[in-house]
């Protein structure tokens, strides 16, 4: 009694990176996502994270980051930005799929996209630690006046950020909230290369990173990354707010990787609900 | 002399320890693709560092071999990144020094099932995939003490042997099908676990450790401890093509140690 969906191959999926998102995901995976199976993973330690995976059920090969493609029909970018070409461009090159976390990095390197234009690959940039990047494409389709975020961080989620570091901004000690940063999400993202791949996400969805305006503060009284958005378009005016629950790494909220996983789960999902 | 290993998938188990490694880092020089097997994490990440210096790249495993349930899905995994296993070191980690009396059957069991059982069950899973390929090496890590027993190490005189009367009967078995089923015997190699070995006669004895080797030594004809490369390159080559009419032997890597025939 076979139907369709049932003969599909399954997506052999690969994550790039096993810290906080990768690990989750791959649990989630190892744990059973319906049409997709847990391929092949890559770090920078290859021997740690096969200890990290060893109580797996099915513990994927911990291989290369080149070896990665040959393995895998779609790839997780969750690691370090610097890695971001390494991991993507043979499944871009192979018309893949690649899932990229590190969303800020794609500013700097437009040719990512062509890449995957030219073969028939594609970017998928998931709503990750943010919401309603669907609304946001949406209105985008229109005509967006303003898209405004405002960033309000835990003092710890901050601290050693390039652009704190080299304005000489000391936020250790601080008693009160602290706007610590004004401008546009293509500055965040080079000052702020950790944190700010949710701005560059939402500038990704909407007008772009010169257009969307930007505020980051540093507020000692937090304990989750809290993001507030207006829109204003022609066809809607919405605000939304999001606050994140931290993971094992402060820098990257819980719901980063389950947005990933849903992403997974819709790939084959005979109801798939939102755009 | 091109050995035939490259691009052949070789298992090391045991991979972290002194004789693991550098049989993995000999496989790897000869263009193996080595999948590496440890239980100790540490250990693992310095010979995976040894392999990548060595101009190579292992596969890491985290494997307690002694847990049979695992045994699928880590040949999973190194089938799907490096293809079937062609060539299988079935190295395992020593026992506790003990005498031959007194040891508790828990004891026993557990050894037999870490050291014996684990490596006919793994073999058993490796075979099917060289007897489709018409090309297959198994080789076995034992210990000299399965022909001259080492006094105080009666768990591993006794279970090494074991693997000894397997591997001959396993070789008669698969040799029509092109694979090869070898034991090889390390004597005094300078290894940690032979430091260790040192370590507890010297303690046992209340003598130097200096003083225990030295003794150690003056027995071995060579009138030193082999090294690790040396036994690497031994196991390397019963693994390779050109080893392809070697079967059901037990060889001996100890300088000389063992006096019998």
């Amino acid at each position: 009694m076979n139907t369709r969906s049932d003969e599909r191959a399954p997506v052999r999926v690969a994550i790039a990176g096993l810290g906080a998102v990768g690990l989750e995901v791959a649990r989630a995976l190892d744990a059973g996502v319906p049409g997709c199976v847990l391929a092949a993973v890559s770090a920078n330690d290859r021997v740690k994270a096969a200890g990290r995976l060893a109580g797996l059920a099915h513990p994927p090969p911990v291989v290369p980051i080149e070896d990665l493609e040959a393995l895998a029909d779609l790839v997780i970018e969750c690691a370090p930005a610097s890695l971001l070409e390494a991991i993507v461009e043979p499944f871009l090159r192979a018309g893949k799929i690649a899932v990229v976390l590190s969303a800020g990095a794609i500013l700097t390197r437009p040719h990512l996209v062509d890449l995957a234009k030219a073969n028939g690959g594609q970017i998928v940039v998931p709503t990750g630690a943010l919401l309603g990047l669907d609304a946001v494409t949406a209105a985008a389709e229109g005509t967006i006046h303003s898209v405004r975020m405002v960033t309000r961080k835990p003092v710890k989620g901050l601290v050693g950020a390039p652009y704190l570091v080299e304005n000489d901004i000391q936020i250790d000690d601080i008693r009160e909230p602290l706007k610590v940063f004004s401008g546009t999400p293509r500055d965040a993202a080079i000052g702020f290369p950790a944190n700010l791949n949710v701005a560059v996400a939402l500038s990704l969805a909407g007008i772009g990173p010169d257009r969307t305006t930007l505020e980051i503060w540093a507020d000692p009284a937090l304990t989750r990354n809290t993001h507030r958005i207006e829109v204003d378009a022609d066809s809607a005016s919405f605000s939304m707010s999001i606050e994140n629950i931290p993971s094992d790494n402060p820098k990257t909220g819980r719901i980063t990787a389950l947005s990933v996983i849903s992403y997974l789960r819709k790939l084959h999902a005979p109801l798939r609900v939102g755009s | 002399m091109d050995l035939g290993l490259s691009g052949r998938t070789a298992l090391v188990l045991g991979a972290g320890g002194g004789l693991g490694r550098a049989i993995s880092v000999a496989l790897a020089r000869e263009g193996a693709r080595v999948a590496a097997a440890d239980v100790d994490e540490a250990a693992l990440r310095a010979t995976a560092d040894a392999v990548t210096a060595a101009g190579g790249s292992a596969l890491p495993l985290l494997w307690d071999i002694a847990d049979l349930a695992v045994i699928e899905a880590r040949f999973a995994a190194v089938e799907a990144a490096l293809g079937s296993v062609a060539v299988l070191v079935n190295n395992t980690g020593g026992p506790p020094p003990t005498p031959a009396s007194g040891v508790e059957a828990a004891v026993w069991q557990a050894q037999f099932q870490a050291m014996v059982v684990s490596v006919m069950k793994i073999t058993d899973r490796a075979l099917p995939a060289m007897r489709s390929a018409g090309w297959g090496r198994v080789v076995t890590s034992a210990s000299s003490g399965v022909v001259a027993p080492i006094p105080g190490l009666a768990i591993s005189n006794a279970l090494r042997l074991a693997l000894v009367g397997w591997s001959k009967s396993l070789a008669r078995e698969e040799a029509a099908a092109g694979i090869t089923v070898n034991i090889v015997l390390p004597g005094r190699v300078a290894t940690d676990r032979i430091r260790f070995l040192d370590e507890a006669k010297a303690k046992r004895e209340g003598r130097p450790v200096a003083e225990v080797v030295a003794e150690s030594t003056a027995s071995i004809p060579a009138k030193r401890y082999g090294t690790p490369e040396e036994y690497g390159d031994v196991v390397a080559f019963l693994a390779s093509a050109r080893a392809s009419y070697v079967t059901g032997s037990v060889v001996r890597v100890d300088g000389g140690y063992v006096p019998s025939l």
